[in-house]
């Protein structure tokens, strides 16, 4: 092989990948792309796409001169232009300043004529003719033609000598009162104010103004040439004209200036400055600005004076400045810029001027030239140019002189090496000097040695390798060449014209070996003109098994010369006769077995192999040996693949039908032209095992079989389980295979000689068997030829499977068909029955109960139904509703009525509960005073019980003293009787005085009768005797009125005795009563206790009575409360009812949308 | 088969020829068979003479097997009566929905003669 050596590390990474083909040509490639640059280093120069390359290809004197005068050169230009630069701007800020200040000194001398009008007319307002003529104007009087005239002419004067336009007297009324021009007395003159102002503010006002040209019409001063129907620029003085006397203001003194077209105030500051440029702009209504006047005056000559009558007028800055503008702008700063004018560059400055309104009302513009600076500047360039040559000049020179010493001996040694490059290996170049070049000049001398010697090296070793590449290229040939082919024959015929082109032999041949390695056919050669030829010969020429060993381990056996060798006799007599001198013998080993032998002879003579063409053989012979191998591979599976192709195309057509008839035919008609064979038949089972040949196809000289049955009862048992798990059965002779002669008889009609019978397998079951027969003599059936039947029966099998259930599936498809056809007759149908559903039940939306919709056998049939119930629903809800309505319609008014009564027996209610219970507080009342009664009867009976015991204990006592008395009067009655017998004691007493008074008496009568008798002396006692028997008669009296007495004491005795006696027996009875009136008295106290007692309970009861009837009162009270409530609520029943009434009439009207008819 | 203590069925088909099968297979089995040709007829007559078993089919004109169900059902007097729907609707919402409205047992077309007896007895007593 001649691929390039890779590097180690490149290869081991790129294994690592998982492309290693793609890898292996870019590492092969890389490094001989990497190679090859070294090879021409010095030929050609690396061409860089740089822009540099002009100067790197450049000689190095040249390069040192470029580099010399490009530094110097820079250096030059760099200072002079740095400096340059530097010189100019700081000539032009010089400029700007300078500008600067020249426009102040033109505002200097623009100022100048303002101010000498401002003295002159100062002056003026002195004049005793203008003050006289204002102060008779003020003071209302008419100014005398004369005095106007001498004032006239004062004005006019003063306009011719100061060149000015404006010389105007004006009155405290702002009237004109003279004028220098045309005649404008009494016209009012009040140019912006300033007049007024100077009136009412007494002094010198100074303004710039711009006039109108009606304003200079009306005035019509003498005005500067050329100037007319424009506005002016006006610089106006006000001076202020007092009396000279009160010193009050009077009038004033106008002037005016026009400045356009008015060279003395450009002029002024030309002259100041020699030269430049100078202008006043004047402002527009439309605030442009516009030239008033101005003046250029280019520089002279250096050294020349500038004339001022060369000075040109009325040159404007150019219209695309906008210095003007800014200048307005600025608020009287000064502002610059470099502007062209004709052939000048100035640096300009403009400046502005405001009216007495601080609005810039002109424009005051200086151009300073900058011709006398470019002149500086260029006098500084021009020496510095100079300077610059002539240093640029000095390194060129210096540069020369350095190439001259450097150069020359680098060129001279360039030629040296541009010759030892050509190949003149001879030339050494010559050392001057010991300097650096000299150096470089040995050690290119060193290095063409070198060169000289490696070149020698280099050219044998490339001899060796140019033979050693060719041989590998020519063994790389022979290898693709023995590769491309895939041909056995090929193979070894282009080995051995490849091996003798290598190796430039007499004779290469390829012998190979019988199985038994006992001899060997010589099956190709390549053999130069002139020796004999071996192809085709057969050799005798046993290995022993020594050799065998050797040649499988793939050892070479060489022979440099046969007389010298001791190889056997017989050996040598086969080499003898193919005239071999010399051979070498590589063994060809294809897999693992030794096939042959690559012999290699030399017939001229004995030749000496090399240990290269021995490694050459080697290779060769182990190419051919994978050649063959491949070849034989390659010849295995060609075969397999024609005999795959033959049973694919064979399955391929079979499987073109579905019908199990075509299928068989189709099989039977191209296994039959595939095999060759006489007839192939399909033999088809019954349940019972009977066989019969459904299809068939048969040469035209033999009886056809089709159609015949056989029924081998031996078959069942015998050989379907066989069948069943795959046995081919191939006969090459069915007379000398050991068949039964039955089984043979079978076979025998149809000529049968030798047969192949395959089982035909469907879901694993034996269906039949695919039987190949040859009628025409026994076969020996190949290898192949039985896989196809099997294959072809396999595949069979499928077919079947496949063709019966395509039947199935097609069976299945037309049912699917007939089912989607029938679905959509369904479906169609099912809508029609919906639409007439719809239809059908359509009036029910519009709220016709009466609708039916038609119960069809279809599906809908039952919806259709489901509807109906529905709407029968509706319609009974529907009439339910209806009648409910009607019914609470009808009670609803006999209810009002009702709820009516009710109302107001609920009012009648309240009333008479609420008399009631006033009633009840009556009662209540009464009940209270009953309380209060049964109290104060209980307590009376409460004092009588008190005071019947007290009469009881006094009853006590009253029988007690009863007692007492009876007793006192029993014992009185005893004194009584006691008295009665004291008395009659008495009265015994009393009897006996009385006897004795009857007896004194009777004594006393005797004594008086004897006294009377006695007479006189016997007087007195006959006195005595009387006076005695007068105590006798009265004794005797009272004696009888005691007598009388104790009768009336003893009558009365007896009588209060007896009294006594019936007092006391009264007293018993007293006591008796009192006893009773104690018992009655008892009674009493009882009574009274009861009294008492029940008078309680009067009491209390009364004030639970009252209790109760507060509660009655109170219940009342809730009564009467409740129905006052119920009459309320019976009011809002009334009015619920009526709205009730309102809802049922709504609902009646509504339910009276819904038909329903009247069956129901 | 004794013909004397069998109940009284109400036919309610309007196809003649199955009215006359389903008289003649019951008739065969020895019930007392009235027909009605509509479900209105078969209402009137139901109420007038109470049968023991009403056999109806349910596609008629006017009013349908199912209402008729209904309507007997609503009765008061033979609302007891075991309905048999008779019909060619076979399908399973079919049957579902004359079991809801009252019938008593669902046989579908074409029948045989025992079919139509043993639902018969099967609802009767």
């Amino acid at each position: 092989m001649t691929t390039q050596p890779r590097p180690v590390s490149t290869k081991s990474d790129r294994f690592e990948e998982n492309s290693p083909s793609e890898s292996f040509t870019d590492s092969s490639r890389r490094p001989l792309s990497q190679q090859s640059m070294p090879t021409s280093p010095i030929s050609t120069v690396k061409s860089k796409d740089s822009p540099l390359n002009w100067f790197h290809s450049m000689p190095v004197r040249q390069k040192q001169l470029l580099a010399l005068f490009a530094s110097e050169a820079l250096s030059a230009v760099g200072l002079v232009g740095a400096g340059s630069w530097l010189i100019v701007r700081g000539g032009q800020e010089q400029l700007v300043n300078q500008a600067k200040a020249e426009v102040a000194v033109t505002k200097v001398t623009y100022d100048i004529k303002v101010n000498q009008m401002g003295f002159g007319f100062r002056g003026q307002s002195d004049n005793t003719a203008i003050v006289q003529a204002a102060k008779d104007y003020a003071a209302g009087r008419s100014v005398s033609p004369d005095l106007r005239a001498r004032v006239k002419a004062i004005l006019a004067n003063e306009v011719t000598a100061r060149n000015i336009e404006y010389a105007t007297l004006v009155g405290p009324d702002l009237r004109i009162i003279s004028s220098a021009n045309a005649e404008r007395i009494g016209d009012r003159f009040d140019p912006d104010g300033l007049v007024g102002t100077v009136l009412s503010n007494p002094r010198q006002v100074k303004a710039n103004s711009i006039v109108n040209w009606s304003e200079l019409k009306k005035e019509s001063p003498p005005l500067p040439e050329g100037f007319s129907g424009q506005d002016a620029l006006i610089r106006y003085t006000v001076t202020p004209v007092k009396d000279t006397e009160t010193g009050t203001v009077i009038g004033t003194l106008v002037s005016g200036d026009i400045v356009n077209d008015k060279k003395p105030i450009v002029e002024g500051t030309l002259e100041a400055f020699n030269n430049g440029y100078s202008a006043v702009y004047q402002r527009q209504p439309n605030g442009e600005f516009v030239l008033s006047t101005s003046l250029d005056l280019a520089e002279a000559d250096r050294g020349g004076v500038a004339d001022l009558q060369q000075a040109k007028a009325g040159v404007a800055l150019p219209a695309d400045s906008d210095l003007l503008k800014r200048a307005a702008e600025a608020k009287g700063q000064a502002v610059t810029d470099r502007i062209t004018l004709g052939n000048q560059t100035y640096t300009v400055a403009a400046q502005a001027l405001n009216n007495f309104k601080g609005q810039p009302v002109a424009l005051l513009v200086r151009g300073s030239s900058e011709a006398s600076l470019n002149a500086a500047l260029q006098q500084s360039l021009l020496l510095q140019l100079a300077l610059a040559a002539i240093a640029i000049a000095a390194d060129i020179g210096l540069s020369i002189v350095l190439g001259r010493s450097v150069a020359t001996p680098i060129e001279m040694l360039g030629r040296v090496t541009r010759k030892f490059t050509k190949g003149d290996r001879q030339v050494r170049a010559e050392v001057f000097a010991n300097d650096e070049v000299g150096q470089l000049a040995i050690a290119f001398n060193e290095m063409a040695d070198n060169v000289v010697t490696s070149e020698a090296v280099l050219k044998e070793q490339y001899r060796r390798q140019e033979l050693l590449a060719n041989r590998a290229q020519l063994l790389t040939e022979v290898t693709l060449r023995i590769r491309q082919s895939m041909n056995a024959e090929e193979i070894l015929r282009t080995s051995v014209e490849g091996v003798r082109s290598i190796l430039k032999v007499d004779r290469v041949l390829i012998y190979r070996f019988t199985p038994d390695f006992k001899g060997g056919e010589i099956t190709a050669e390549s053999v130069d003109e002139g020796w004999i030829k071996a192809l085709g010969q057969t050799i005798y020429d046993p290995l022993v098994p020594g050799s065998i060993e050797r040649f499988k381990s793939g050892r070479i056996s060489t022979m440099e010369n046969l007389d010298e060798s001791n190889i056997s006799r017989c050996h040598c007599e086969i080499l003898e006769r193919l005239e071999v001198k010399a051979n070498m013998v590589a063994p060809i080993i294809t897999g693992d077995d030794l096939v042959g032998l690559l012999c290699v002879h030399q017939c001229s003579g004995p030749r000496v192999w090399e240990p290269e063409e021995l490694d050459l053989m080697q290779q060769l012979s182990t190419q051919v040996g994978y050649a063959l191998t491949q070849a034989t591979l390659l010849q295995q599976q060609q075969t397999i693949a024609r005999q795959e192709q033959q049973a694919n195309y064979i399955v391929s057509r079979m499987r073109q039908s579905l019908d199990q008839q075509q299928i068989f035919d189709t099989v039977t008609q191209d296994l039959r032209d595939s095999l060759g064979a006489d007839r192939v038949a399909v033999y088809w089972f019954n349940p019972q095992w009977e066989g019969t040949f459904v299809s068939e196809s048969v040469d035209r000289l033999y009886p056809p079989a089709l159609g015949a049955k056989i029924g081998d009862p031996c078959f069942a048992e015998k050989y379907v389980e066989q069948y069943r798990l795959g046995r081919v059965k191939a006969t090459e002779n069915i007379y000398e295979s050991g068949l039964t002669p039955c089984h043979i008889g079978q076979l025998e009609p149809f000529k049968v000689k030798a047969n192949i019978v395959t089982p035909i397998l469907v879901k694993n079951e034996l269906v039949g068997l695919l039987i190949a027969h040859q009628c025409s003599a026994p076969r020996k059936w190949k290898e192949a030829e039985i896989s196809l039947l099997r294959q072809v029966a396999v595949q069979l099998g499928f077919a079947l499977e496949q063709a019966s259930l395509f039947a199935q599936r097609e069976q299945a498809q037309l049912e699917a068909e007939a089912l989607s056809e029938e679905q959509r007759v369904q479906r169609e149908s099912l809508q029609m029955q919906l639409i007439n559903l719809l239809s059908d039940v359509e009036g029910a939306t519009r709220g016709d109960l009466t609708v039916r919709a038609d119960v069809t056998a279809g599906e809908i049939g039952t919806v259709a139904d489901f509807f109906n119930s529905i709407v029968e629903s509706l319609r009974q809800i529907v009439t339910k509703v209806k009648e409910s309505a009607v019914k609470v319609n009808l009670s609803l008014g006999e209810n009002e009525s009702a709820i009516q009564r009710l109302t107001d027996e609920a009012l009648k209610q309240v009333e008479e509960t609420n008399r009631t219970l006033d009633s009840v507080e009556q009662m209540t009342r009464s009940m209270e005073a009953v309380a209060v009664s049964a109290r104060q009867a209980a307590d009376v009976a409460r004092t009588a019980s008190t005071t019947a015991e007290k009469g009881g204990a006094a009853m006590d006592l009253t029988v007690r003293n009863i007692l007492g008395l009876r007793e006192t009067v029993g014992e009185t009655a005893k004194k009584v009787k006691r008295l009665g017998e004291s008395s009659q004691q008495i009265s015994r007493v009393v009897s006996l005085i009385n006897q004795i008074a009857m007896q004194t008496n009777l004594l006393a009568i005797n004594a008086g009768i004897e006294a009377a008798r006695a007479g006189e002396e016997g007087q007195g006692f006959a006195v005595v005797a009387e006076e005695v028997g007068e105590l006798a008669a009265r004794s005797a009296a009272a004696t009888q009125e005691i007598e009388k007495l104790v009768d009336t004491i003893q009558r009365e005795t007896s009588q209060v005795v007896e009294a006594m006696e019936q007092s006391t027996a009264q007293v018993v009875e007293g006591t008796h009563l009192v006893e009773d009136a104690k018992l009655s008295l008892n009674q009493i106290m009882d009574v009274s206790r009861q009294i008492d007692v029940l008078v309680q309970s009067i009491s209390e009861a009364t004030v639970s009575q009252v209790e109760t009837s507060g509660v009655v009162t109170d219940l009342m009270k809730q009564i009467a409360k409740i129905s006052e409530q119920t009459s309320q609520s019976s009011r809002q029943v009334s009015i619920a009812l009526r709205q009730t009434v309102e809802v049922s009439q709504e609902l009646q009207d509504s339910v009276g949308e819904f038909e329903v008819g009247t069956d129901i | 088969m004794s013909t004397t203590l069998m109940g009284t069925i109400l036919v309610v088909e309007d196809t003649p020829s199955e009215m006359e099968l389903m008289s003649y297979y019951l008739r065969e089995s020895g019930y007392f068979v009235i027909n009605a040709i509509s479900a209105r007829e078969a209402l009137s007559k139901a109420i007038e003479q109470q049968p023991d078993v009403i056999i109806t089919d349910v596609v008629m004109p006017g009013m349908s097997g199912f209402e008729l169900c209904r309507s007997l059902k609503k009765h008061p007097i033979i609302k007891k009566v075991p309905i048999i729907i008779c019909t060619s609707k076979n399908q399973e919402i079919d049957r579902l929905w004359g079991m809801k409205q009252g019938a008593d047992a669902y046989i579908t077309k074409p029948f045989t003669r025992e079919q139509l007896v043993r639902v018969v007895k099967s609802v009767e007593g």
